[in-house]
């Protein structure tokens, strides 16, 4: 399961992550958001999938609005969410050459093997099932800097 | 020694609230601080209470499982309020989704769609939190929205609401214990080795 990274996505030592978190749920974005900074990454939330990709700078006509000193060095989503799904905005993330390296990581509530198998089939990163604990998150972390 | 009553609730008949006569009692919604309480009660023994209602909360009925400690293990100096915080959240979120439900279940055409989507937000955040019994009150009621069953659908969220009401009240009782104790100079045990 390990994310092929180009240069642009690799963790230089000593940086700290900045992960996207995008969850619809008001009581799950600040659990996550928690979690991370517990993690030392530094965290901003969105509560859908067209919000993440604005973030992410993948909307048309829009610029990264986290300006450039601030990239993303990873994407935590939830899977079900109104409008666009974790898997719908996964898909968009792969699809943009800008982005397509970022690790994106799903979470659900629902341990379903065939949702699970699409996302990693369309590249994700890792599937995990909520509700998230710590060792969960810090799992994802370690990942991330090596 | 003579024993303490840690609390007065709904459920504890007035005669044994610690209150001697009917001036110094406490309100109907009393649970503390009495002002005897506060007297006869060292930070020890608040401390000892804390820890003996809580561990009742996750052993008698399961109102609270473990994920309630991966709360409470978030909780450090930079956000000493955290878990309030979260729990006050759940609060809000959680009312806000019952009224939908019930304004969503008394339609002529109920749109189950929408009745299970409330639901499944209610699970996802009572599940997060550590709400156990909510949580499997919610897995019920899914079952039945999508059997599109109004009357056990109601029937659920009679259910789910009421588990929401006592997991509420067993809170904020735990909440209303932690400042006192925090107020008598005392810190919250952090040693909770009783859940498996």
């Amino acid at each position: 399961m390990a994310a092929g990274s180009s240069s642009n996505w690799v963790m230089e030592s000593g940086d700290v992550p900045h992960v996207l978190a995008v969850d619809d749920n008001l009581i799950d974005r600040k659990l996550v958001e928690k979690l991370l900074r517990n993690s030392s990454c530094k965290v901003t939330t969105a509560e859908n999938g067209p919000r993440a990709l604005e973030l992410l700078g993948l909307t048309s006509g829009g610029q990264n609005t986290m300006n450039g000193r601030s990239k993303v060095n990873m994407v935590i989503t939830d899977y079900c969410m109104p409008g666009m799904t974790g898997y719908e905005l996964l898909k968009k993330i792969k699809e943009s050459s800008v982005t397509k390296e970022v690790p994106v990581v799903i979470m659900s509530s629902e341990n379903i093997p065939t949702r699970i198998n699409k996302c990693l089939e369309e590249g994700a990163q890792m599937f995990i099932l909520k509700p998230l604990k710590q060792s969960d998150v810090k799992k994802l972390t370690c990942q991330l800097m090596n | 020694m003579r024993k303490v009553p840690m609390f007065c609730g709904p459920s504890v008949p007035k005669r044994r609230c610690l209150a001697q006569a009917p001036k110094d009692s406490c309100s109907s919604k009393c649970i503390v601080p009495c002002r005897q309480l506060k007297k006869t009660m060292d930070v020890g023994q608040m401390q000892r209470q804390w820890i003996d209602y809580t561990k009742s909360l996750f052993l008698e009925k399961g109102f609270l499982d473990g994920q309630f400690l991966q709360l409470q293990q978030l909780q450090d100096e930079n956000n000493p309020d955290f878990v309030v915080e979260v729990v006050s959240l759940f609060f809000e979120d959680s009312e806000r989704l019952l009224k939908d439900l019930t304004f969503a279940l008394d339609q002529n055409g109920v749109d189950f769609k929408k009745v299970d989507a409330h639901v499944h937000q209610l699970k996802g955040s009572s599940s997060s939190i550590g709400a156990q019994r909510v949580k499997n009150a919610c897995i019920a009621f899914r079952n039945f929205c999508e059997e599109q069953n109004t009357d056990a659908c109601l029937r659920c969220l009679q259910q789910v609401k009421q588990e929401y009401c006592i997991v509420k009240n067993k809170l904020e009782t735990m909440f209303r214990l932690e400042q006192q104790i925090v107020a008598a100079g005392g810190s919250i045990p952090t040693e909770l080795s009783f859940i498996g």
